[in-house]
């Protein structure tokens, strides 16, 4: 961080955003006493304050949700909300669990969030657990509310719920930060905007003197041309899909898989980008899984190239010029502790290897060449792939498959908790694959994105594919009718 | 105290309770052919009755560990840690104390030793894992140096015969579990502190972002895990005639794990419960007991007894494997 000035209001809403690496989390964490600064001073309520650990800041009302949610799975909602607070007893010291449920339900209930209290935390859903985390720090006083990305891994009425929750929470005196790469969300929500850029305060004004590509061109140093490049021509010419039965590179026929999915049927052809969209718990993430080898399913057939396709592991998957880039890049893509060298080195390590010996020179030359093409931002190879920023850490995921040269690529969330920069960088590589030939199925729970980068797009809801949208119904407002359950047409059916 | 487990725990004592239901019968079914049905029933509860006797050190061991595998740690140098406290007692009993010396000797220096393990891990900041797997030598070699210094005379093992030094471990091992097992159960349902054990195992940066002090969390584990193991010595040592800390609780650590394990607690912390132990423990002894009945071989006993544990839990974990996984997905 460079020295920033920043002051936020009672009943006002913030709105901080920045590329990855611009300091924000930083920001943060000096804010909720994570870290220490090196110089300057906060302000809280006209008074100078210290923070050597969260515990002082939290006394203070100072409230922090951070962007990956840290709860203790195992133990139930009311266990959660009250951790580090006194629990209530009654004779012979022994905790009163009936009022202890009874406070977190109070206090759930004063949040509006309806969830048991003594429910197990795991099992709640992604926008339960950010409520919970709300209503806990609401719950403490918070007078200053952070929340770091709070919707990136909602789905769109999901996010809709929270922001809708948020206002009110304004609306009766509570400072909030909001940060997020969601910039539609930050405008709609904000009553100032503050962007950081390279740890230093570079733009700060009311939300209203400020329009998306504005905000853009502040955060990223320059303007963006396309957020949605295409390069490649429409697919397929006209909307006569049949009228290119050969070019299908993946066909799935009546897949089931019980609890996951049922009964889906789905096409991807050379050239084509196809979008699967989908509430939370669609079933699009599981789907994409049985078609790689990670789950086989119960019934149905798939195809991979004309051929047969019954993958027994992930690694037949790859063999056969299939690739899946997962969900959750930390948790299943990428180890944290190994550097960007092995990392890249990992996707191609047959072809980097002769007699079950590594071949360091090569190894070196071709990670060199993958930094530079997937302009990987990175002080060298040896630098840890959990220290990169979220973007980068998506570009040396992807350069790591597209270096075995897929005809197929499933990509599972590509771009979230990525900033607009390298967003656009990644839609732009999605688009030159496709023009090359790759038939990509790209899986988001952002519709802009579905939408803008698709050639078609399928629906899924609870687990089957109930419509396909495409040419004048390939809107945002028809995908998530058809995601929540509002429109009812089979693929089969020209459009939602 | 049920309605807190988590379903894969409380799934597992519903196993437990049958198997070792299952084990009883199967141990009465050995017994009846060379008997009479009454006399195999008298037979029967005399195993009942021994029972308490004999599991009582096992089982408050597990208590101790399962409290330290809750925060995410665990201590491998257990047996060798009796063995220290067995070569205290050897010390006073050979230099004439009383009983009650010689057993608080013992408690303090097995009870001491786990809770300065988990100091030392705190204070190094190195795992508990890597502190205890050192102890584990380090705590055999420390008792035969005791014993070889500390008890005149020491040939390889010390004879206890006085009868007033084995009536905590035979006499009263039945009242001791009691009340230890019934303090640990009391604590485990009205206790804040065991749930902020499992809460340091389930996520230390949700603890430590609520505020609360790791570090100290850490070490009470270790204190009551101590006082457990004490206990378990102190029961132990008065169980045996004689004193030998180079063979004395060798392995133990590896039963008491498998019993912690066998009842539902993650080996990586954060879930679990005593009542699973407990259950572990008993169905880890009745196993043995029925294995006597069906093996001659001790050695088949062995393999059948490894076999047994990894069948309860892997048929557990098999057939609620679709569970998990899409609890993962969530």
């Amino acid at each position: 961080m460079q020295p920033t000035t920043l002051a936020v209001v009672p009943g006002e809403i913030l709105g901080l955003v920045g590329e990855n690496g611009a300091g924000k989390s930083t920001l943060i964490r000096l804010i909720s006493g994570v870290l220490s600064p090196d110089d300057g001073e906060i302000l809280w309520q006209g008074r100078r304050v210290a923070f050597d650990s969260p515990r002082p800041a939290i006394d203070l009302g100072i409230a922090t949700i951070h962007q990956e949610l840290e709860y203790c799975g195992h133990l139930t909602v009311a266990e959660n909300m009250l951790l580090g607070e006194r629990w209530p007893r009654c004779w012979g010291g022994r905790i009163d669990w009936a009022a202890m449920r009874s406070e977190a339900g109070r206090r759930l209930q004063r949040a509006g969030c309806e969830v048991a209290a003594d429910a197990q935390f795991s099992r709640l859903t992604a926008v339960e657990k950010q409520l919970v985390a709300i209503a806990t720090a609401l719950a403490r006083d918070a007078r200053l509310l952070i929340l770091d990305e709070p919707t990136a891994s909602l789905a769109a009425p999901d996010a809709r719920r929270l922001i809708d929750h948020l206002k009110t929470i304004r609306d009766s005196g509570v400072a909030i930060i909001y940060v997020s790469h969601r910039l539609d969300e930050v405008l709609e929500l904000s009553d100032r905007i503050a962007v950081l850029r390279d740890g230093e305060l570079v733009h700060l004004a009311g939300a209203d003197a400020l329009d998306g590509p504005d905000l853009v061109r502040e955060m990223v140093g320059r303007p963006l041309q396309q957020v949605f490049p295409r390069t490649r021509d429409d697919f397929p010419a006209g909307d006569d899909l049949s009228s290119t039965p050969d070019n299908v590179l993946l066909r799935v026929e009546n897949l089931s898989r019980q609890g996951m999915f049922e009964g889906v049927s789905l096409e991807v052809r050379a050239g084509e980008v196809v979008g699967l969209a989908g509430l939370i718990g669609a079933g699009r993430s599981e789907l994409a899984r049985a078609i790689y080898g990670l789950y086989s399913p119960e019934a149905g057939t798939m195809e991979l190239l004309g051929r047969p396709w019954q993958p027994k592991s992930p690694w037949d998957a790859l063999e056969a010029g299939l690739v899946y880039l997962p969900e959750e890049r930390k948790r299943h893509g990428l180890v944290a502790d190994h550097d960007v060298s092995s990392t890249l080195a990992i996707g191609i390590r047959d072809r980097l290897t002769r007699w079950g010996l590594i071949l360091v020179g090569e190894q070196r030359r071709r990670v060199a060449e993958m930094i530079s093409a997937y302009d990987i931002r990175c002080s060298g190879p040896g630098q840890l792939v959990g220290t990169l920023s979220g973007g980068n850490q998506q570009k040396t995921l992807l350069a790591r498959w597209l270096e075995r040269d897929p005809r197929v690529l499933m990509l599972d969330e590509p771009t979230r908790g990525i900033d607009v920069g390298a967003k656009a960088e990644i839609h732009s590589v999605v688009d030159r694959l496709a023009a090359a030939g790759h038939g990509v199925l790209l899986i988001s729970s952002d519709l802009h994105e579905v939408v803008g980068m698709s050639d078609r797009v399928l629906v899924m809801s609870r687990g089957r594919l109930v419509a396909e949208c495409r040419g004048a119904t390939q809107t945002e407002r028809d995908v998530l009718q058809a995601a929540a359950g509002l429109a009812t047409a089979t693929p089969e059916a020209d459009g939602c | 105290m049920l309605s807190r487990m988590t379903a894969p725990v409380r799934r597992r004592i519903v196993w437990l309770l049958a198997g070792n239901v299952g084990l009883l019968l199967v141990i009465f079914a050995c017994l009846v052919p060379g008997d009479t049905v009454p006399g195999a029933v008298s037979r029967l509860g005399t195993v009942l009755v021994d029972t308490p006797r004999n599991i009582a050190p096992e089982m408050l061991a597990a208590i101790g560990l399962t409290a330290i595998i809750w925060t995410g740690a665990i201590d491998l140098s257990i047996g060798s840690v009796m063995a220290v406290g067995g070569a205290v007692f050897a010390m006073g009993y050979s230099h004439g104390a009383p009983p009650v010396v010689c057993f608080g000797g013992c408690l303090l220096a097995a009870g001491g030793l786990v809770a300065g393990n988990g100091l030392l891990a705190r204070w190094l900041e190195i795992p508990a894992l890597i502190v205890t797997l050192a102890g584990l030598a380090a705590y055999r070699g420390l008792a035969l140096v005791l014993v070889n210094v500390g008890v005149p005379g020491f040939d390889g093992n010390l004879t206890v015969p006085e009868e007033i030094f084995r009536v905590p471990g035979r006499d009263w091992a039945g009242w001791f579990l009691l009340v230890a097992v019934g303090g640990a159960l009391w604590c485990e349902s009205f206790g804040r502190l065991p749930r902020l054990w499992l809460a340091h195992g389930s996520s230390p940066a949700a603890c430590r972002l609520q505020g609360l002090d790791l570090p100290r969390l850490a070490i009470s584990a270790f204190l009551f895990g101590g006082f457990y193991l004490g206990l378990g010595g102190v029961l132990y040592v008065s169980n045996q005639q004689t004193i030998d800390p180079a063979r004395m609780a060798l392995g133990f650590e590896l039963s008491v794990i498998a019993a912690v394990v066998l009842g539902g607690t993650n080996i990586f912390g954060g879930e679990g419960s005593f009542l699973g132990t407990l259950l572990g423990v008993l169905f880890l002894y009745l196993a043995r007991q029925t294995l006597i009945y069906a093996f001659d071989d001790p050695h088949a006993r062995q393999a059948v007894e490894g076999a047994l544990i990894l069948g309860v839990i892997g048929f557990d974990c098999v057939l609620h494997r679709t569970e998990h996984r899409m609890e993962e997905l969530k």
